[in-house]
């Protein structure tokens, strides 16, 4: 297993070993770490020595998406930073992680097209993308022909679980979970802060993403004893948001459900809310919540809350710093962190599989059980693994809220408390 | 109340469309072009007012003069090199209309690897105010969009009716030919309605910008709006493309009070339809067109 990584990153070149002598180094290697690692005594001993391990990174540089995909890039080569630095795949007899990035663009078309590039060499050992549910549905149907892994961030339930599919995995919750999530979180987090919820709207976009979530949303809420006001949809884009701000307002709710994907859509409701004095918690899902762009949108933005599978938490500060300021960013949210922790899932199967054999690797990711590393540092829950079907288990996520912290505005996680940074304020 | 407040949004949103709206129709009513980038230069006003306000910190109000002057210039430039030699004197259409979606297209794309697709929006404190008036909830960016229109459409009237240049637009919308026979020089003539048309969709470009987050892309969401306010209030007409873009807002609005906010545009295209089917001219369209 990798276990601190930035603390064994000065140990470099590690020595080119086979068979025994290389499971024997790499457990002394993470014994001096002082990591306790305990998986590497059922890791395969038939290491293929040193070199390369190439891994496919399939994110938008393009199109609508290309502002979200280049900070998974960027936290995805903060991980390949941090893994070659400490030695590389150990069971691999020290090999380097190769990142072959592609450009998912912002089509399923095209991000077909940039998959098939990527396996193209044959020398991939697993993938990692592509974002957008749309896109990861694409790639993932050339890397599952292929047999190579696709590790993935993306919600959308399909991505994993489809029949004749056995290569996909996913460490975001599906989509069918969303709403039991933001509920659980939500509610919990608003009755800690001295609400108690029982009038809510849900508003969004009648976009195929979003129109499930919100019907969930309202059923969800009606089993949970909340009465939903209004449930209010519109057209993306949105060409003026007062309409639906003036809606919101008359129905005088305790706490507003908004979601939807488009952030010139909601960054203008939003505005228009509060510009009405309704001060009611506004709750997102998905990481377009968190985005720095929403600072320009001031401090109206403050108490704005998402519901995402990530965020800065309390058990990793140092290393969400460390991958904010080689992201060029000063903090991390959701797609840098997504991007580290999507490299260190295939790292950890790597090293697992004790090979760069694609069959091999998906294996160790269907075995993969993690308690300890950069993994379950950065997500939300205290183990690891893959449910047969691809996804996370068990599914988790976190809400985080837009506060002002050392006089910046920042996402900061408020939920789950045993992982939260800052005080929800409602 | 309900409703009042609602028709009072749209007017007040209506005003907004009725200042993009109002330079589309009067670049169709003096030249018969239909600008295809007429959004697009709407948006590249939304940047430059973004700009103005990241950069020397001048607020997209304050703005308007030198973002109009910009574009009017921009108008000119783009009628004499690009526009004018395609489109002539005579009605050119299909060279004219690629040539416009060709323009829009080169701008949102440049747009696109500029500032990136990710919208951003302006926080301007000054800007962020609201008042109730008898119950009925006054939001101040847009009622300053819509003063912006009313003064833009009082200057833009009387600059058409009573200077010699405003005299030369309308002559050659009346009859290009018999304004030509009494010494108008049609070339100068029309980049000038060029510039002037640019010009007023980009103080409706800083006017949006003050409440809609700006993007390369926030054009085509107006296109519609802009092409159904000219068409609705007549082609040709500039005060019917004002009055088109008041309706629009209006109906937009209105609508929301009895049905999903989804519909809203649903309710403008089956006016719009109507419209057409009893005054196939528009509103305020003459059969003969002319502003």
């Amino acid at each position: 297993m990798i276990h601190g990584v930035t603390k064994t990153r000065q140990r470099r070149n590690s020595t080119t070993v086979r068979g025994v002598a290389s499971a024997a180094l790499v457990a002394l290697s993470l014994a001096l770490a002082g990591c306790g690692s305990t998986a590497d005594s059922s890791s395969p001993t038939s290491a293929a020595g040193g070199g390369e391990v190439l891994v496919g990174g399939l994110w938008p540089q393009s199109g609508a998406f290309a502002f979200n995909g280049k900070a998974v890039i960027a936290g995805a080569k903060a991980a390949v930073e941090d893994i070659n630095g400490a030695g590389g795949i150990k069971s691999l007899g020290g090999a380097k992680i190769k990142l072959e990035v592609g450009d998912a663009g912002g089509t399923p078309q095209t991000a077909t097209a940039a998959a098939t590039r990527l396996v193209g060499s044959g020398q991939l050992s697993a993938m990692a993308g592509s974002w957008a549910s749309a896109l990861t549905l694409a790639a993932s149907e050339v890397t599952e022909r292929r047999g190579i892994p696709m590790v993935s961030e993306s919600f959308a339930d399909d991505v994993t679980g489809r029949s004749g599919f056995s290569h996909v995995f996913s460490y975001a919750p599906p989509s069918s979970r969303m709403s039991p999530l933001i509920i659980e979180s939500t509610l919990s987090a608003l009755s800690d802060g001295g609400i108690d919820v029982k009038k809510a709207v849900v508003i969004g976009d009648n976009s195929p993403g979003g129109t499930p979530l919100q019907k969930a949303l309202v059923a969800d809420l009606g089993t949970k004893g909340v009465d939903v006001g209004i449930y209010e949809q519109w057209t993306p884009p949105l060409q003026d948001a007062s309409g639906i701000a003036q809606k919101v307002g008359a129905a005088q709710p305790d706490a507003i459900f908004l979601i939807a994907f488009s952030f010139a859509d909601v960054s203008s409701l939003i505005k228009e809310i509060r510009a009405r004095g309704i001060t009611a918690p506004i709750i997102q899902s998905g990481g377009q919540g968190v985005l720095p762009q929403w600072r320009d949108v001031g401090d109206s933005v403050i108490g704005m809350s998402s519901l995402i599978y990530t965020n800065p938490l309390k058990k990793s500060p140092e290393l969400s710093k460390s991958i904010a300021e080689r992201s060029g960013e000063d903090y991390a949210w959701q797609d840098q962190l997504g991007g580290y922790v999507a490299i260190s899932i295939i790292a950890e199967a790597l090293e697992k599989a004790a090979s760069k054999d694609p069959e091999a690797v998906n294996k160790a990711l269907h075995a993969l059980d993690l308690s300890s590393g950069p993994v379950v540092d950065l997500l939300p829950g205290k183990t690891f693994k893959f449910a047969d079907n691809g996804r996370v288990d068990p599914p988790t996520a976190v809400l985080a809220q837009w506060q002002k912290v050392d006089g910046k505005l920042v996402p900061c996680t408020v939920y789950p408390a045993d992982v939260a940074v800052c005080e929800g304020k409602w | 109340m309900t409703v009042v407040q609602f028709i009072v949004t749209g007017l007040l949103v209506g005003g907004v469309y009725a200042l993009i709206s109002s330079g589309l129709g009067l670049i169709f009513g003096v030249m018969r072009i239909v600008n295809f980038a007429q959004g697009d230069f709407m948006m590249l006003a939304m940047f430059a007012s973004y700009l103005f306000w990241v950069g020397p910190r001048i607020n997209p109000l304050l703005s308007v003069p030198i973002v109009f002057g910009v574009f009017v210039l921009l108008g000119i430039i783009v009628y004499r090199y690009l526009v004018g030699p395609v489109a002539g004197h005579r009605e050119n259409h299909d060279a004219q209309v690629i040539l416009t979606l060709g323009v829009g297209l080169v701008l949102q794309n440049v747009m696109l690897l500029a500032f990136g697709s990710t919208p951003r929006l302006m926080s301007i404190p000054a800007l962020e105010f609201g008042f109730n008036v008898g119950g009925v909830y006054i939001d101040g960016p847009r009622l300053i969009g819509f003063i912006a229109a009313a003064v833009t459409a009082t200057v833009l009237f009387w600059f058409l009716r009573h200077t010699i240049l405003g005299r030369a637009i309308r002559a050659a919308s009346e009859n290009w030919e018999a304004a030509t026979y009494m010494g108008i020089n049609l070339r100068k003539t029309y980049a000038v309605s060029f510039g002037i048309g640019i010009g007023l969709t980009a103080i409706g470009g800083a006017a949006l910008s003050m409440y809609q987050p700006v993007g390369p892309f926030v054009g085509l969401n107006f296109t519609v709006i802009m092409f159904a306010a000219v068409v609705l209030g007549g082609l040709g007409s500039v005060s019917g493309a004002f009055v088109g873009g008041v309706i629009i807002g209006i109906v937009q609005s209105v609508s929301q009070v009895w049905s999903p906010s989804t519909l809203a545009n649903v309710y403008v295209f089956a006016i719009f339809l109507i419209v057409l089917l009893v005054r196939p001219q528009g509103l305020f369209g003459r059969k003969q067109r002319a502003i």
